[in-house]
């Protein structure tokens, strides 16, 4: 296996707008409080990434709580909302259709430019590596940003594009994109999911439905936050960025590549390639005097030069120890879902 | 099963038989060492101090790790007695050497012959051919490449530094990897400048030799090669119409070139990025499979009777022209070559060249 650290300029403001960003936090902690407050709604859960039962209670969010696993360390939502009733909220919350009327419109060319193309280009390396599926359909799931599609047929590679439970009100952008969005050409040679995994009632039945909608050699790219990054190892519950629903499953780097084995798909990289642990630490407590840091990284970020920031970004990258985490994975020949 | 005998128990010996013992279709029944202690590096195995004796035992193959004054007479050796080959590099001391092992290949063309080019079976390498035939990256413009070690103790007395037993200096002994692999990603090289010097060593062979090289369709390739590189490194950078590459590092069973990535990057002349400081991804690799897909190549060539792929006969001639073709245009001269090690407070002017340059590696 190989992994990948990335050097570039990105700023968490263009790609998360702080005011904007927190409109959607605040409409999403309290349409969670609405649409989760059965407690009848709730079920218990084991390790969404290992399965292993041993876990303990580490921390409470917006009357949530958060356990971690004994055995591979991811944090997770233990109670969590049954798949329904995220169903219906990933449908009708005003969240999310403040995210697909005002976040996607107030980012999408940043993010299109430092994320969408970076996708693309990852996607287009490594399946022409590993990609044993021909030149069949790609499709990606749970579209936040259209214009990906532009980029990933800049590539010449796939023969079709498809969008798979696009954010609802996105549908005729996707298809203005050259998406298709009616049904599924099956077997597909790729799959994407980005920023997906963290808010699945189940992440291996998710990744298991995402195997078995692959041709043989097909190829899965997925990005995720893990719990092993270094801001969530940092702040942990003062995190501000991590609520419910969106943030059910914060799996470690381990507990990820348990659960792609588990899913029957070979993992050919697992990279860390974050840039905004140490920016989120800084913005955190620079919002929240409350927010209570190590001395040494208070140290770090208030006395050292940005030379130095980058330079810690960059081990935290080289060692798997950033929370932002991408995985390129093959559909196993003995790959059953 | 390939029953296999290897010549010279040294460092890269083991390495083979270590790889040797791994494949599942070779098994190694025979070495040869003049080392009495060689034997007691792989026990139970039956060790000849003369290479000759090997020849003449009931083999598939022979795998050639000896000094570069041996190389040539048991390669050709073992292909007349009917072994296939897979020899170390360099192939030869110089051309002539290399040019009567292919006259030999020639008389047997049912065995395989293969020269261990190694750098080809890199993770990083091989990374790099795959990004630039996919051709998302446009067409190679230009590749600069430094290749060097520290020589180390005792380095003066050791026999890569015997011009009589070596035949070159660390240009043949390492430089010549890096040359193989310009080759492997722009074929052949037709003109060569260059400047060779022995600039630390009391030794008879270079020390440091840099070239510039093009290509027919005028790409240029800049190598320096050297044993005065106190700390190890390995250095490629590939510079296409779209993007580059650039392979740092070379995983060593040492380490001691340091861990190797590739960096992976686009020209980025949109807004929004700084000029000159595109995106990069820095691949990096865990595992070295080199010599294991080397052998497995050679395995597969030999049971299935295919062509060699990487490190032919043809490859092998060509690089040697292209060494020579080195230690020629800095006027050193062909054969047994002058390179004569001058203090720098030396002013004396240099010596004239002696013969006129070569400019053509054919
Ligand atoms: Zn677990």
């Amino acid at each position: 296996m190989k992994h990948v650290v990335v050097t570039n300029d990105l700023r968490e403001a263009d790609i998360r707008p702080p005011e904007i960003l927190s409109e959607f936090m605040r409409l999403s902690i309290a349409e969670a409080a609405r649409f989760f407050d059965d407690p009848a709604d709730l079920i218990q859960s084991d390790c969404p990434a290992c399965a292993s039962e041993a876990h303990e209670p580490v921390f409470t969010k917006h009357g949530f709580e958060y356990e971690q696993c004994l055995r591979c360390q991811s944090v997770f939502v233990a109670r969590r909302p049954a798949p329904e009733r995220l169903e219906d909220y990933y449908r009708n919350s005003r969240a999310v259709r403040y995210r697909a009327e005002t976040f996607t419109q107030a980012t999408g060319p940043a993010r299109r430019l430092h994320i969408q193309r970076a996708h693309a280009n990852w996607l287009g390396r490594l399946y022409d590596e590993c990609g044993g599926a021909g030149p069949g359909a790609y499709a990606d799931v749970g579209t936040h940003y259209p214009m990906l599609f532009e980029e990933v047929r800049g590539l010449g590679l796939f023969a079709a594009c498809h969008t798979i439970n696009p954010l609802p009100g996105l549908e005729d952008a996707c298809r203005q994109a050259g998406a298709a969005t009616g049904a599924l050409p099956a077997p597909l040679a790729a799959i994407s999911s980005f920023e997906q995994l963290e808010h699945q009632f189940s992440p291996l039945e998710y990744l298991m439905d995402l195997n078995r909608l692959l041709a043989p050699g097909g190829m899965i790219f997925l990005t995720t936050r893990t719990i092993s990054g270094f801001d969530l190892q940092v702040l942990w519950d003062q995190a501000p960025y991590i609520y419910v629903p969106e943030h059910l499953n914060l799996l470690s780097v381990e507990g990820l590549e348990l659960l792609f084995g588990l899913a029957g798909l070979e993992v050919v990289e697992l990279s860390t390639p974050g840039q905004l642990d140490l920016e989120l630490i800084r913005e955190a407590a620079a919002r929240d005097p409350h927010v209570r840091l190590p001395a040494f990284v208070r140290y770090l970020l208030e006395r050292r030069e940005p030379r130095t920031h980058e330079d810690f970004q960059h081990f935290l990258q080289r060692n798997r120890l950033s929370s932002h985490v991408r995985i390129a994975a093959v559909k196993s020949p003995a790959g059953e879902a | 099963m390939l029953n296999i005998g290897i010549i010279g128990l040294g460092k890269m010996g083991r390495i083979r038989a270590a790889e040797i013992a791994r494949h599942p279709r070779t098994q190694l029944v025979l070495a040869a060492d003049p080392d009495p202690a060689a034997a007691d590096t792989l026990p139970g195995l039956t060790v000849t101090r003369d290479w000759r004796e090997l020849i003449d035992a009931e083999l598939d193959a022979v795998v050639v790790c000896a000094p570069n004054d041996i190389t040539a007479a048991a390669v050709i050796a073992a292909l007349r007695a009917g072994r296939h080959v897979l020899s170390e590099k360099p192939p030869g001391r110089n051309l002539a050497e290399v040019e009567a092992i292919r006259r030999a290949a020639a008389a047997r063309p049912d065995l395989k012959l293969k020269f261990g080019f190694n750098h080809r079976y890199h993770a990083g390498i091989r990374e790099a051919k795959r990004i630039i035939d996919a051709g998302r990256l446009g067409r190679i413009l230009w590749l600069r490449g430094i290749y060097g070690k520290c020589g180390g103790p005792g380095f003066e007395h050791s026999w890569r530094s015997d011009r009589q037993r070596a035949g070159g200096g660390i240009l043949l002994d390492q430089g010549i990897h890096m040359l193989d692999l310009f080759r492997y990603f722009c074929g052949d090289f037709v003109e060569v400048k260059s400047m060779v010097a022995t600039a630390h060593w009391p030794i008879s062979v270079e020390d440091n030799a840099f070239a510039l090289l093009r290509d027919p369709h005028g790409r240029i390739a800049m190598l320096h090669s050297s044993s005065t590189q106190w700390k190890n490194r390995f250095h490629l950078e590939i510079f296409l119409s779209e993007g580059y590459l650039s392979i740092n590092g070379l995983l060593t069973s040492s380490r001691s070139y340091g861990d190797e990535s590739i960096t992976v990057a686009r020209k980025q002349f949109d807004d929004g990025f700084a000029t000159g400081k595109p995106r990069e991804e820095i691949i990096y690799f865990d595992t070295d499979p080199s010599w294991e897909l080397e052998l497995a190549e050679f395995v597969d060539c030999i049971e299935n009777d295919q062509p060699v792929r990487h490190g032919t006969i043809d490859d092998a001639l060509a690089v040697m022209r292209m060494v020579y073709a080195i230690y020629e245009d800095d006027g050193a001269g062909a054969g047994p070559c002058r390179v004569v090690a001058r203090p720098l407070a030396d002013q004396s002017p240099p010596e004239p060249a002696h013969t006129p340059p070569d400019r053509a590696t054919r």
